[in-house]
């Protein structure tokens, strides 16, 4: 996989990208739920560290 | 905080996009008015909620009171008016009253010694939150008035620009110019609305997840750890801190930018995959991006730009670049930042005027490889104090020696 795909497909899995058409309704329903409930999981295994953003302190 | 807590997706961003939206099934209102109130009190409440409970009580929701004021002003500001120069001129002010009048003041005294000249009481004032933020879009908004790019509209919609809260604490820093017209045609749009959701939880993930854990290694820096470390430690903690503070800030940034999503807005974005950069120019067109367009559009061009001359230039990217340095924090470790990327930015554009752009693999590493030095150098300046600094990077010199 060259550099430009890797980072394309970090920016669809990102959201930074819009999704590619190819894709089915259905098949992207089933993968966004996946996405976000894994997500989710993962970011509120991790909470609870209580740090601040940055750059909400400049 | 703020974007990592529930109460900003349950009290402020989820009920303020069900109204944003619901305000297009009622027909008889002026829409753009009526979401332009909607935003303006959803953010007047989120800047009142979180400036008491995170900054300073009723002193930090005073805060808001600043906007008012903007806004009365605002109302004033004409093409070519003294007004708008009046503008900037209060923005700047507010900026240095809150945020450099300590900085100032303590520096004064370290020249004056303990004499006469000393000024006895320092003051240090509750920082609004978000105010380098909200002065560099007022300073914004007058000075594009003034220069005629921006047309007058109705009071709401430059109320909606400044009270849009999901980008009021950091950013990015929006121009009105692209933002009116965003606010003017958004409409719910599920493609973009899941987009957003994605976004936001993958900007979380980036926080929680992978900054929060960098942040293991990089606080080290700053203890007493940093001064027995071997220096492979000291060199990976800087790394860490380098990946931290990417990670941290473009996590924040999706957040904001898919808050925005929500609504069917679009916000600049800040973050272009910087650390591929092959040249430290490169490099600033794609770190933090809506911070370098204001410093170049509002500090570098009026300053002359590249109109005046190799030594000109030279003059006007090291005073730019210091300025961005010292808006990060008021101290001198942020200035040295600063003049170390003004530094970097006037040599790459001397070594390009004398070798132009060479090509090739070889090349394209080294460059990749030279400007990510650079660039973490200058982390080292950035998350320490001056004396730590200079004596972290002593220490990582050691590996070379």
């Amino acid at each position: 996989m060259s550099w430009t795909r890797l980072a394309e497909w970090l920016e669809f899995v990102g959201g930074s990208r819009p999704l590619p058409s190819c894709l089915n309704d259905r098949q992207i329903a089933f993968a966004r739920a996946v996405w976000w409930i894994l997500l989710f999981l993962v970011s509120w295994a991790f909470a609870g560290r209580g740090t601040k953003f940055i750059y909400v302190d400049f | 905080m703020i974007f990592n807590e529930l109460t900003y997706y349950f009290f402020f961003l989820g009920p303020c996009v069900v109204v944003f939206h619901l305000l297009a099934l009622v027909r008889s209102v002026d829409l753009l008015r009526a979401r332009s109130y909607a935003l303006s009190t959803f953010g007047t409440l989120f800047f009142a909620y979180y400036g008491y409970s995170h900054f300073g009580g009723w002193r930090g929701s005073a805060g808001v009171a600043l906007f008012a004021w903007e806004l009365f002003t605002s109302q004033l500001y004409r093409p070519r008016s003294r007004w708008c120069l009046f503008g900037i001129v209060q923005a700047v002010l507010i900026l240095v009253a809150f945020k450099y009048l300590g900085f100032f003041a303590s520096s004064w005294n370290g020249v004056a010694g303990h004499g006469a000249l000393r000024i006895q009481d320092v003051p240090h004032l509750a920082l609004p939150l978000g105010i380098s933020f909200f002065t560099f879009e007022f300073i914004h908004f007058a000075a594009d008035v003034y220069l005629g790019r921006i047309e007058r509209r109705p009071h709401g919609t430059y109320a909606a620009f400044i009270f849009f809260f999901p980008t009021m604490i950091a950013g990015p820093i929006k121009r009105y110019g692209e933002f009116e017209p965003e606010l003017e045609r958004a409409r719910f749009d599920g493609a973009l609305f899941a987009q957003g959701i994605t976004r936001i939880l993958a900007g979380l993930a980036k926080k929680q997840v992978l900054a929060d854990t960098f942040s293991l290694w990089s606080d080290k820096l700053n203890t007493e750890a940093l001064y027995s470390a071997a220096p492979i430690s000291v060199a990976g903690w800087i790394l860490a801190y380098g990946m931290k503070i990417y990670l941290d800030f473009s996590g924040y940034s999706d957040i904001a930018i898919g808050s925005g999503y929500l609504f069917g807005i679009h916000i600049p974005e800040n973050f272009d995959w910087p650390y591929a950069s092959k040249s430290i120019t490169e490099f600033w067109r794609r770190w933090h991006i809506s911070l370098g367009r204001w410093i170049f559009d509002y500090v570098y061009v009026p300053l002359g730009g590249s109109r005046g001359g190799q030594v000109r230039t030279a003059l006007n990217l090291l005073a730019a670049f210091a300025l961005s340095g010292l808006w990060h924090g008021a101290a001198f470790n942020f200035l040295a930042w600063g003049v170390w990327h003004g530094a970097m930015m006037t040599a790459h554009r001397f070594w390009r005027g004398w070798h132009g752009r060479p090509s090739g693999l070889v090349w394209s590493a080294a460059s990749l490889l030279l400007t990510f030095v650079g660039v973490n150098i200058g982390w080292a300046f950035f998350c320490m104090d001056l004396p730590r600094a200079w004596f972290a990077l002593a220490r990582v010199a050691q590996v070379l020696a």
